[in-house]
């Protein structure tokens, strides 16, 4: 089965003026690559600067590489007679709420998307409808955004993005200007729209939303230090350390209990597990 | 605070002017505003009076709403009266040292009066029964046929809705960044004109720099959402006129050939 | 400095149809040098009583005293109140806007009145305290410094006001892991060094068990707890029926305890989780 995303020796290279005038090239994005097959749950975790929110802009032919190539379904991002196609395939959430809204009614906004495709007027209704129903934002449907809060505005935005039928949703960064609750609401869209089968890329730098993932991308310097299961990652201290992030509180409570003696799995992950390797060694 | 300002006066009500087509209200407008004009008699504006009052009643658009779009422009009314008043030279009312007040000059200027008055009170109508998005898109349309002229209708009706949108977060932007400023003991209410320009530059920087930012993320998220111009765009909310646009059309007809025909009757 | 707040009461939008009671006979004090937490669900009053802190906005009734100056006293000039009081808003790298960030980090201190070698003296000072290159940085454009970067700038403006209380409102907001450390960093350095009392308004349960003296919890407008952390975070059901959530070394007490209820829950770092772990584990051995 075609992968529905395939990166292939992905570089983005541009030019920094630095203050004195003299330019150098930043490797952004150097030499990634990478699949990923139909309905996974990607996330893909890193410093600001890793590059991480760089190579989102490549799933969908935001941006071109330098070198190297980005293969959605198939179609090669190079290629302008696909871009549109890709870019339906491939839905995008930004990180700023608001500064994606594009409407003053929030179900005007969820139908741009579908407008945008030239999809008949009875279709995108019946589309706008259901993406705010799957958001849980029906009600709200004829607010103007800037009542709403930054959870609910990103829940807007992620509908407009479900609207146009996507397979594939990337997330870049979407819970970083939330609040607890809101982040709390997206990350539970987030999962639900995996179960429904849709692929999903996951950009952020909270390890607590990267350990529900099938998969764990660790990028650092605009490349790809660690690709494997969150379970694996996560069982391995250095790594953790080596990708400069927070560890989980799971985690770190873990390790402590190991450091005070005690004989605690490396595999335990969860909160479930650590309550229960703690009760098994009473 | 700034959140208070509710933007164009649009009153919510489900009468049959708001449920006309935004298309016939600003030709409407459009026709309304030349009848003004065309009007050259008190009893004419009777007329006008007369259409204006049902037109108010069949809206049920509160008359207090109506009354305050007057309030901006009171000052404006004043003066066109009292230019008009002392200006003109024929039978003499009133005089005191160097001001004459004749009967042509208070004719005049109550005219002046009226029409400014009409004309605010009639246009201010579009803005309360029609709202904003609906305005655009029905600019959008009206526009469309000079799109062979090389008229960019898809754009500028695109621009003026996200203009639209943005303002009231701009305004809580603007209020932020006042505070801030206020909280590094930025005053804005003293000093004189030039001090007080100054005085905002460090509200406008951070604002334009600000606006370029929403604009950069905006385009990218239109573009990830594939917008690529008006070409092959469709609209959930297709506007179409109905009966009743046809049968306001038709009215608004009649009433231009009676405004005409007065200008032609020896009215007062 | 001390600030003593009493019977505070605030209500924004009065005479319009979305009036709403911003603050409650709002009353607590603060003693010089203590180190306080403000949290509460969004919409609570905590924004509007750290702007009532320093004259931005003005209460309907109540009092505010911060050491001697009674700040609601309209005859009180506010630049001198603003001087005292420094608020660093959320995202405060959005209120750059001078050509160098030396510049900008003077703007504060000139509004009130510095200048020369003093001037020079605050902005150099207050640029290194935020961990910033003086050096590297004071000619720079801010526009061209990274997130972090900026916002230890705009944190810096504030600080060379030489400010006896510093009261931030989300300051880690946005921020990655990274810089998140950082900020929390810098602000145990200025309290630490400056001996500045201290405001903080956070979502961050834990950052507040690390930092805080003393909790504030704002539910509604009122003031509903005033405390310790482990006071206040021993109080999870209520905490929790407002929406609010506890260190997350805490939470995870709380489970554990369901299944070991023996066990003491009131923990707020993940160390004094992991001892109590430990001290439970080896008791129920004996």
């Amino acid at each position: 089965m075609e992968p529905i995303i395939r990166v292939e020796n992905l570089t983005f290279e541009y030019r920094k003026v630095s203050p004195e005038g003299t330019a150098t090239s930043f490797r952004a994005v150097d030499g990634v690559t990478f699949e990923v097959p139909s309905g996974e749950f990607v996330a893909v975790l890193g410093m600001n600067g890793s590059g991480k929110s760089t190579l989102a802009k490549h799933l969908n032919g935001l941006l071109l590489p330098t070198e190297g190539e980005v293969w959605i379904e198939g179609m090669n991002t190079r290629e302008d007679d696909h871009i549109w196609n890709i870019r339906s395939t491939v839905g995008m959430v930004f990180q700023n709420p608001d500064n994606q809204i594009v409407s003053s009614v929030v179900e005007d906004d969820v139908a741009f998307g579908p407008e945008n495709l030239g999809v008949d007027p009875a279709e995108i209704r019946r589309r706008v409808d259901e993406a705010l129903q799957a958001v849980g934002m029906y009600e709200q449907r004829l607010k103007a955004p800037h009542m709403l809060s930054g959870g609910q505005k990103q829940r807007i935005a992620i509908a407009g993005a479900i609207a146009m039928r996507p397979k594939c949703i990337v997330f870049d960064e979407p819970t970083a200007m939330l609040d607890p609750k809101g982040r709390h609401q997206v990350m539970d869209i987030i999962h639900r729209l995996h179960e429904a089968g849709i692929t999903v890329i996951l950009i952020t730098h909270f390890m607590e939303e990267a350990m529900q993932a099938d998969r764990l991308i660790v990028m650092k310097d605009g490349r790809i230090t660690d690709d494997m299961p969150p379970r694996d990652f996560f069982a391995d201290r250095e790594r953790i350390q080596c990708a400069g992030l927070e560890m989980p509180t799971i985690i770190a409570l873990r390790e402590e209990l190991i450091r005070l003696g005690l004989p605690v799995d490396a595999s335990v992950q969860t909160e479930e597990e650590l309550i229960e390797a703690i009760c098994q060694l009473q | 605070m700034i959140r208070d300002i509710t933007l164009g006066q649009y009153y919510p009500e489900q009468s049959v002017i708001h449920r006309l087509d935004a298309r016939t209200k600003i030709l409407g407008t459009l026709l309304y505003i030349i009848e003004i004009f065309l009007v050259n008699s008190f009893a004419g504006f009777g007329l006008v009076i007369l259409a204006l009052g049902v037109l108010i009643g069949i809206s049920r658009v509160p008359v207090r709403f109506i009354f305050k779009g007057l309030k901006a422009v009171v000052f404006i009314i004043l003066l066109t009266f009292v230019l008009n008043l002392f200006m003109f030279d024929g039978t003499v009312l009133w005089h005191w040292k160097f001001l004459t007040i004749t009967y042509e000059g208070l004719y005049r200027s109550c005219f002046m009066a009226l029409r400014l008055i009409l004309l605010i009170i009639g246009t201010s109508m579009l803005t309360l029964t029609t709202k904003p998005m609906e305005l655009t898109d029905g600019l959008e349309k009206l526009l469309k046929p000079f799109n062979r002229f090389g008229l960019p209708s898809h754009e500028i009706a695109l621009m003026m809705s996200i203009a639209l949108r943005f303002i009231p977060t701009l305004l809580e932007e603007t209020d932020k960044i006042m505070k801030a400023q206020q909280a590094r003991g930025a005053d804005f209410e003293s000093g004189n004109l030039i001090q007080r320009v100054k005085n905002m530059i460090p509200i406008l920087i951070p604002l334009f720099v600000g606006s370029f930012r929403i604009a950069q993320d905006l385009a990218l998220a239109m573009e990830a959402r594939c917008y690529h111009g008006g070409v092959g765009r469709t609209r959930m909310k297709e506007i179409v006129f109905s009966r009743r646009d046809w049968v306001a059309g038709v009215l608004l007809a009649v009433f231009l050939g009676i405004v005409i025909a007065s200008r032609w009757m020896p009215l007062p | 400095m001390s600030i003593t707040v009493e019977n505070l009461t605030y209500t924004y939008s009065k005479g319009l149809p979305n009036e709403t009671r911003a603050l409650e006979d709002v009353s607590f004090q603060l003693e010089p040098g203590e180190f306080a937490a403000v949290i509460g669900h969004t919409g609570s009053g905590k924004s509007t009583l750290m702007q009532q802190l320093n004259g931005l906005l003005r209460p309907d009734s109540g009092k505010i005293t911060v050491g001697e100056v009674c700040i609601t006293d309209p005859s009180n000039k506010m630049t001198e109140v603003r001087r005292k009081v420094g608020l660093v808003f959320q995202y405060p790298e959005y209120q750059l806007f001078e050509e160098t960030v030396a510049k900008d980090v003077a703007f504060g201190p000139k509004q009130v009145g510095m200048t020369g070698e003093e001037l020079d003296r605050v902005v150099e000072e207050s640029i290194r305290l935020t961990g910033l290159d003086y050096e590297e940085v004071k000619e720079r454009s801010p526009f061209e410094l990274s997130g972090g970067q900026k916002r230890r700038v705009a944190i810096a403006g504030v600080l060379a006001m030489k400010p006896e209380i510093l009261i931030l409102d989300e300051p880690t907001a946005g921020l990655d892991p990274s810089a998140h450390r950082d900020v929390l960093e810098l602000i145990r350095r200025i309290h630490r060094k400056e001996r500045m009392t201290i405001l903080l308004v956070s979502h961050n349960m834990g950052d507040i068990a690390e930092l805080a003296d003393r909790v504030l919890v704002m539910n509604r407008g009122k003031l509903v707890m005033n405390g310790t952390p482990a006071e206040v975070f021993s109080r999870g059901e209520p905490l929790w029926e407002m929406g609010l959530g506890l260190p997350p070394a805490t939470e995870f007490m709380e489970r554990l305890k369901d299944r070991m209820p023996g066990i003491d829950a009131a923990q707020l770092s993940i160390e004094d989780a992991a001892k109590e772990i430990c001290r439970y584990l080896k008791g129920r051995k004996k």
